[in-house]
């Protein structure tokens, strides 16, 4: 029997089922493409909804088992038009019914798109014309943008955790840190917007599965010859605790280690990992071109790799003022700012020996004609071994397979850059 | 039961006990923009270029400056609030103006970027006090003879690249000693030719409803690729006494010359209701008079200050 006959079946009594209540959709009155469905069922039951465009299908997670239910429809293009149909946990469905999502903010940049294949969604921020976080969908398109009008950059952008809403940092890394940065947590539609102040905050920070929030923070302390900026990891616990559990000064000196561009500071760490146990932490220690791994509990450096203060030396090329990486057991890939020469960017991947305490050039990938991301940049290994790179300031990002070929590529025109990347596993993930 | 191919619920016919859904998403518009309505214009973007020391400091001066890219007068203390340099690696002079032309640059298009935001009171900078995120530029090795394009842009707002009114080339030379600048007018980098004699006029009720859609527009006013995203303003101006023939031949000046001006900022989205544009004298009232009306989209953050899309009104009973 097709489909269509169970589904009707289905919304009338079904011999003492779970009946299924009137659905509404409510478009967000800001981020028109995120619409909330609401309605009741007559027992406490779990439920998902299904959606989908012309040329697109969506699947929300199962909700929690209650009898009210409200539940958030993301992904969806705007001016779109949209069928979605409620579904129990026991596969009820009510009748499909229809909708057209609204407008996004202003402002927002085109994306141009060549190539094809990608399938993961992004988040990422936007700087430059327009700032704030994004969610862009494998296709290319913005389908979710929060516009932050605070006039500070946000370098960083991520799914909460327990699902309700972004996370992102408005901060200064130009000239003096902004006593006025802050986290900032808003819902998918737009309608609660929390604030966390932070003050001096840097490039980036992390979630953990706890809900704690470690962010990049600039410290100041002693130098050899008077104040100098350094950096810290502070962690922000769910009840708003602020404690610092990680200074630069813990693992160098500066009269040892001066760093190499001391007009913009001692450390310049621009860029956070969190190990996958939450035992560790990662930096990037631009000012002495290394990536470093921190126990989060003792605050002890387990080893640096790169330029200065380095544990673990390069064989090959080196990488320069790096920003975001990724460590994936024992393979270290860099977004290599400066190292390839000057004014061009690169992504370069290692094999890391602990033993030997050497990590070999093993990969890179060098964009013809070239790109330069000065600040910025980011990369990630996608589970096909395709390599995904962020060419922040450069407002490019692609996917580019191991034999350096990029088969997925996205611009945005003159006047957009983009933040640090985040690759949800999924739309809901 | 278990759900099935969503794809048989959306050709499914009347809706069962299932809810309709809200429709607030939709607006149902009585005017649709074509490309057959929209202007047309040839537009050459020719930029002076100023041949400087390669490497070296320069002293950058606007103090001078009367007109801007469209040859309206400007107050250059006043009226500039930061002014960028960008390079252009792979692109030469022509390509940059061409770009320009077409609004088909990319951010990728450029490595570099570094800017000064004036504090109108100086009329002078020097080259090495810009910067970008914090981090100066480091002139000796970053503004050099290697081939790259230098663009200087002097803007209104502090947004990058965004309301360019003075445009000029910088070019770094090996040979060249020169290290002030002293950047030109802007009138006449723009060379328009606009037409509005051709379109086919856009019929419109003389009282409404207005509710404009150009969700089918694909093409702006020189014949480049139109992106809906980057609509952000709507315009409808009234001028009295003036014919479509009258107003082409002072194209740059269309938004200055009207009689009365009724604008619409656009949240984004390809329809508006024209009912909700206001002016000085309130809210548009509808067509009516001796005289020519235009409906525009302009896109404000584009370099090229022409309207995406421009059309003759032709107001029916």
């Amino acid at each position: 029997m097709p489909g269509l006959l169970l589904l009707v079946l289905a919304c009338g009594d079904k011999d003492g089922g779970v009946e299924i209540g009137a659905a509404e959709v409510t478009l967000s009155e800001t981020i028109g493409t995120v619409a909330t469905v609401t309605f009741t069922t007559s027992e406490d039951v779990a439920a998902r909804v299904v959606y989908e465009t012309a040329d697109q299908s969506f699947e929300t997670p199962l909700g929690p088992a209650t009898a009210d239910h409200e539940i958030v429809l993301l992904g969806l293009p705007a001016n779109t038009e949209v069928q979605y149909q409620v579904v129990l946990e026991d596969g009820t469905t009510n009748e499909p019914a229809g909708f057209t999502t609204g407008n996004l903010p202003s402002g927002l940049p085109a994306t141009l798109v060549e190539g094809e294949g990608h399938d993961r969604w992004m988040m990422t921020t936007l700087i430059g014309a327009t700032t704030g976080p994004v969610l862009i969908s494998p296709q290319g398109k913005i389908t979710w943008a929060w516009v932050d009008g605070r006039g500070l950059d946000v370098y960083r952008a991520r799914p909460l955790r327990d699902g309700s809403g972004v996370i992102y940092n408005a901060a200064s890394v130009s000239g003096d840190p902004a006593d006025n940065s802050v986290l900032v947590k808003v819902s998918w539609d737009g309608s609660a917007e929390e604030t966390i102040t932070v003050p001096l905050l840097a490039h980036d920070f992390v979630e953990l599965s706890d809900g704690t929030i470690t962010a990049i923070v600039v410290e100041y302390g002693e130098g050899p010859e008077g104040e100098i900026r350094g950096d810290s990891l502070v962690e922000i616990a769910p009840d708003g605790t602020q404690t610092q559990v990680w200074s630069t000064w813990d693992c160098f000196d500066p009269a040892v280690t001066p760093g190499d561009e001391p007009e913009i500071g001692w450390t310049f760490v621009n860029a956070l990992d969190l190990d996958p146990d939450e035992s560790a932490y990662y930096v990037s220690v631009r000012n002495f071109s290394s990536i470093v791994k921190i126990d989060r509990a003792t605050g002890a450096c387990e080893w640096v790799i790169g330029g200065q203060a380095a544990t673990i030396e390069i064989e090959g090329d080196e990488f320069q003022h790096e920003h975001q990486f990724e460590l994936n057991g024992d393979r270290l890939l860099v977004f290599d700012n400066a190292g390839l020469a000057f004014n061009k960017s690169r992504a370069i991947e290692y094999q890391v020996d602990w033993g030997a305490g050497v990590a070999t050039e093993i990969w890179k990938y060098e964009p013809d004609p070239s790109l330069n991301s000065f600040v910025l940049g980011d990369v990630a290994r996608l589970d096909d071994g395709d390599t995904f790179i962020t060419w922040s300031v450069a407002g490019q990002l692609d996917r580019v397979s191991p034999d350096g070929v990029s088969s997925w590529r996205l611009n945005t025109e003159l006047g957009y850059a983009f933040g640090f990347m985040t690759l949800p596993a999924g739309l809901y993930e | 039961m278990h759900i099935t191919m969503l794809g048989l619920a959306m050709s499914a016919g009347p809706l069962g006990c299932g809810d309709k859904g809200d429709d607030s998403g939709g607006v149902d518009a009585n005017i649709v923009l074509t490309d057959a309505h929209n202007f047309s214009y040839t537009g050459e973007v020719t930029v002076p270029s100023i041949v400087t020391a390669s490497g070296q400091d320069l002293t950058i001066c606007w103090d001078q400056i009367t007109q801007d890219i469209q040859c309206h007068d400007i107050d250059p203390l006043a009226d500039l609030d930061n002014i960028g340099l960008a390079r252009f690696p792979h692109k030469t002079q022509a390509e940059v103006e061409t770009g320009l032309e077409l609004n088909s640059l990319l951010q990728a298009d450029i490595d570099g970027y570094v800017e000064w935001n004036t504090d109108h009171e100086s009329g002078c900078v020097q080259l090495s006090a810009f910067s970008f995120f914090g981090t100066p530029i480091d002139v000796p090795s970053q503004y050099v003879d290697d081939g790259s394009t230098y663009m200087l842009m002097l803007t209104e707002g502090l947004e990058p690249g965004v309301g360019a009114r003075i445009i000029t080339f910088l070019e770094p030379q090996a040979e060249s000693d020169v290290t002030d600048v002293t950047v030109p007018d802007s009138c006449g980098i723009l060379d328009f030719t606009a037409t509005l004699e051709d379109l086919t006029p856009l019929e419109v009720p003389a009282s409404g409803p207005f509710v404009v859609d150009w969700s089918a527009l694909t093409q702006d006013g020189v014949g480049a690729d139109l992106l809906l995203e980057n609509i952000d303003r709507l315009m409808v101006a009234f001028y009295e006494g003036q014919t479509p023939t009258d107003l082409q031949s002072q194209f740059l000046d269309l938004e200055i010359i009207t009689s009365a001006t009724y604008e619409l900022e656009l949240p984004g989205g390809t329809t508006a209701d024209l009912a909700d544009a206001t002016g000085a004298s309130g809210a548009f009232p509808g067509f009516s008079g001796d005289g020519t009306w235009l409906l525009a989209l302009f896109c404000s953050r584009c370099y090229n200050p022409a309207p995406v899309f421009l059309t003759v009104v032709s107001p029916t009973e």
